[in-house]
C-alpha cells in the first residue's frame, strides 16, 4: 500500500492546525478555493502517480539491472545517507531544470501556481512531472543505488519538504546555509525579482549555495507568491494542463520544426535575450473569485468524501485490473474538476454537481464499489448526505452580487 | 594496457583536445564530454576495473542517443541556441539521451545504434553539401567504424582485445578530429544561413 495513505490524515491535521492558528495571529495565509485547488491537485498527482510510477519506477528497475556497477547492501546505514545525499543532489538539478526548460515547467508550473504559501501548498503538486523526471536519478541506478533503497529515500525527500511550505516559522539561524527550511523556500516560491530561480533544494539549501543559485529572505520586502502569468483557475485539470496547451500552441504557431523543437525545450519564455520584467510587487492582487462562503464550506466538505476515495483507491489498488483503475482514477479526475468548478463559479458546474450527486447516491445502492461491500450504515449517509446536499444545492446562490462573470 | 584501452585512451584523448579547443562551440563541447566520458570509462574497464562494465554501456549507450544527435544538429546547424549556448546543448542532450536510454532498456534495444548511424548520415550529408572535405571524411570515418561494430558483432561480451571495438574507437577518435577541424569552414556556417 501507499505510503501516502499513512501521511494523508497527518496532512489534513497539520494543514487545519496551521490554518487556526494563522487565524488566531490574525494573518489571511488561507483562501479555501486556493487551498482545495491544492488539495485537489495533490489528490490527482497520487492517482496519476499510480499510472507514472509504474513507468518510470519499472524504468529505473531495468536500467538498474542493465547498467549497475555493483548492488549496494540495504544493511548498512552509511549507504543510505550516502544514497539520500545523491537523492538530494540529483533532485536539485531535476528541480532547477523544472524551472528552466519549458516542457519540465510545464509540469511543475502549477506547485507554484498558489498565490498563497502554506502547508496546502505542499500537496499542490503536478500529475505529469515524473513522466520526464525519472530521467535525472538514472545516474544512481548505475552507481547501484538498488530500487528499494531509491524508492526509500524519495519518499524521505518528498515528505521532508512538507513542512517548508509555511509562513508561521521564521528564521531558524545557522540551519539556514545548510538545510532548506520554511523561510528559504519562500523565496523559491517568490515572484519578486531576487525569487526567481533560486533556492532549488529539496532537503539540503548547500547544492544551491555550491552552484549560484542561493538567495536569502530578505526582510526589507515582502515575498509576493505565485507566477508572474497566474493560473486564474480552480480546475485541477486545467492547473495540470495549462502550460502544456500553451507550449503546444506556440509550438504549433512556430514556422520550421527546429522553431517547434525549441518552444519546448527553450527556457519558460524562450531564450533570453533581455532581462527578466520588473515586478512591481504593489501591483499585484491576489486571484479571487468571490465565491460564496457557503460554497466554500459545501467544497471543502465534499473534498473530504474524495479524499476518502482516494485512500480507498489506493488500498484497492493491488486488487484492481486496469479497466476498473482506469475507471475508478476517472472518478476521482471528474469530481475534483466539478468541485473546482463549483469554486470558479462556472455555468456548467451546478448542473454536473447535482448529476455528480445522484450519481453518488446510486453509487451507494450497489452491491459492492469497486471489489469492497460497504456496511449499512456508510451506504445510508452517503445517500442521504447526497440527497441533502442535492436539495441544498437547487436553491443555493452560487456567487455574491457584484462578482465578475466566468 | 589492453588494445581495446589503448584506443579508448586515443578517442578520450581526442574528445579532451576538441572541448579544449572549441570551448565556443558549446554543442560540440557537450558531445565529446559525452563521448569521452564513455571512452574514459572504457580505458578503465579494458584495463580490468571490474565494477566498470555497466557504467560503461551506460555511458556508450547514451553517446549513441545524445552524443551524436547533438554533434550532428551543432555541425548543421552551429548558431542555433541548442549548439551555441551551453545550456541548450546540455538540456537537449538530457532529453534526448534519457528518453533514448528509456526506450533502449525498455522496448527498442537497438534505439541507440540506430541514432547513431542517423546522425553520423546526417553529418554526412552536411559536410557533403558543404563541400567540405575534411568533414566529408570525419564522417565517412564515424560510419566505417559503426560499420566495423556491426560487422564484428562488438555488441555482446567484449574480450578484452576485439579488433572491431578498436577499429570503432580509432574511427571516432579519427573522425571526431575531421569533424572539430572541419566545423570551423565558413561553408558550413554560411550554409546555415
Amino acid at each position: 500500500m501507499s505510503p501516502i495513505v499513512y501521511a494523508i490524515p497527518v496532512f489534513l491535521v497539520t494543514i487545519a492546525v496551521e490554518a487556526v492558528v494563522a487565524r488566531r495571529r490574525g494573518l489571511a495565509l488561507y483562501d479555501i478555493p486556493d487551498a482545495i485547488t491544492s488539495l485537489h491537485t495533490g489528490i490527482l498527482s497520487q492517482v496519476a502517480g499510480v499510472f507514472a510510477k509504474l513507468l518510470t519506477f519499472t524504468l529505473y528497475v531495468l536500467v538498474y539491472q542493465k547498467f549497475a556497477a555493483i548492488s549496494w547492501p540495504t544493511d548498512n546505514i552509511l549507504l543510505w545517507v550516502i544514497a539520500l545525499l545523491l537523492y538530494d543532489f540529483a533532485y536539485y538539478w531535476h528541480h532547477r531544470l523544472n524551472h528552466e526548460v519549458a516542457v519540465l515547467w510545464a509540469g511543475h508550473i502549477i506547485h507554484h501556481s498558489s498565490e498563497y504559501f502554506n502547508l496546502s501548498t505542499a500537496l499542490r503538486q503536478s500529475s505529469t512531472t515524473g513522466l520526464i523526471g525519472w530521467i535525472f536519478y538514472l545516474p544512481l541506478a548505475v552507481l547501484g543505488v538498488p530500487p528499494v533503497m531509491l524508492a526509500t529515500v524519495g519518499l524521505i525527500d518528498l515528505l521532508y519538504q512538507y513542512w517548508v511550505h509555511t509562513q508561521l516559522i521564521h528564521r531558524l539561524g545557522w540551519l539556514e546555509k545548510v538545510m532548506v527550511t520554511p523561510a528559504n523556500h519562500r523565496v523559491h516560491h517568490g515572484q519578486n525579482d531576487y525569487c526567481i530561480d533560486r533556492n532549488y533544494g529539496g532537503i539540503f539549501i548547500v547544492w544551491d549555495r555550491m552552484f549560484g543559485t542561493w538567495a536569502d529572505e530578505r526582510a526589507d520586502e515582502k515575498v509576493v507568491f505565485g507566477v508572474r502569468k497566474p493560473l486564474e483557475s480552480f480546475n485541477p485539470l486545467w492547473a495540470n494542463m495549462h502550460y502544456y496547451a500553451d507550449l503546444a500552441q506556440q509550438s504549433w504557431q512556430a514556422k520550421g520544426w527546429r522553431n517547434k523543437l525549441q518552444a519546448w525545450i527553450a527556457p519558460p519564455g524562450g531564450w533570453p535575450t533581455e532581462p527578466l520584467e520588473h515586478f512591481e510587487a504593489a501591483r499585484f492582487r491576489l486571484y479571487d473569485r468571490h465565491t460564496a462562503a457557503a460554497i466554500r464550506w459545501y467544497v471543502l466538505a465534499h473534498y473530504g468524501v474524495i479524499n476518502a476515495m482516494l485512500a480507498h483507491f489506493l488500498i484497492r489498488l493491488p486488487g484492481l485490473d486496469m479497466p476498473k483503475t482506469i475507471g475508478y482514477a476517472g472518478v476521482i479526475l471528474g469530481m475534483t474538476v466539478v468541485l473546482g468548478g463549483l469554486l470558479q463559479g462556472t455555468r456548467w458546474a451546478r448542473p454536473m454537481e447535482m448529476l455528480r450527486l445522484a450519481a453518488l447516491a446510486a453509487a451507494a445502492l450497489l452491491p459492492t464499489w469497486f471489489g469492497d461491500a460497504a456496511p449499512l450504515w456508510l451506504r445510508a449517509l452517503v445517500v442521504l448526505s447526497s440527497l441533502a446536499s442535492l436539495a441544498w444545492l437547487a436553491r443555493a446562490t452560487m456567487m455574491p452580487a457584484g462578482a465578475p462573470a466566468e | 594496457m589492453t588494445g581495446n584501452a589503448a584506443s579508448d585512451f586515443v578517442l578520450a584523448l581526442v574528445c579532451v583536445w576538441i572541448m579544449q579547443t572549441r570551448r565556443h562551440q558549446p554543442g560540440l563541447v557537450v558531445a565529446a564530454f559525452l563521448i569521452g566520458l564513455a571512452a574514459s570509462l572504457g580505458v578503465l574497464r579494458f584495463s580490468g576495473v571490474e565494477v566498470l562494465p555497466g557504467p560503461h554501456q551506460f555511458a556508450s549507450a547514451l553517446s549513441a542517443c545524445a552524443a551524436f544527435p547533438l554533434l550532428a544538429y551543432a555541425l548543421r546547424y552551429p548558431d542555433d541556441p541548442i549548439a551555441a549556448q551551453l545550456t541548450g546543448a546540455i538540456r537537449f542532450a538530457l532529453l534526448l539521451g534519457g528518453l533514448g536510454i528509456g526506450l533502449t532498456v525498455a522496448a527498442v534495444s537497438q534505439w541507440g545504434p540506430a541514432v547513431a548511424v542517423i546522425s553520423a548520415l546526417v553529418i554526412a550529408w552536411t559536410m557533403v553539401a558543404a563541400r567540405n572535405p575534411v568533414g566529408t571524411a570525419g564522417a565517412a570515418l564515424l560510419l566505417a567504424g559503426m560499420a566495423a561494430t556491426v560487422i564484428g558483432r562488438a555488441g555482446g561480451a567484449v574480450p578484452r582485445f576485439n579488433p572491431a571495438v578498436v577499429v570503432l574507437h580509432l574511427c571516432l577518435a579519427a573522425g571526431l578530429a575531421a569533424l572539430a577541424i572541419g566545423s570551423l569552414s565558413k561553408q558550413i556556417r554560411t550554409q546555415q544561413n
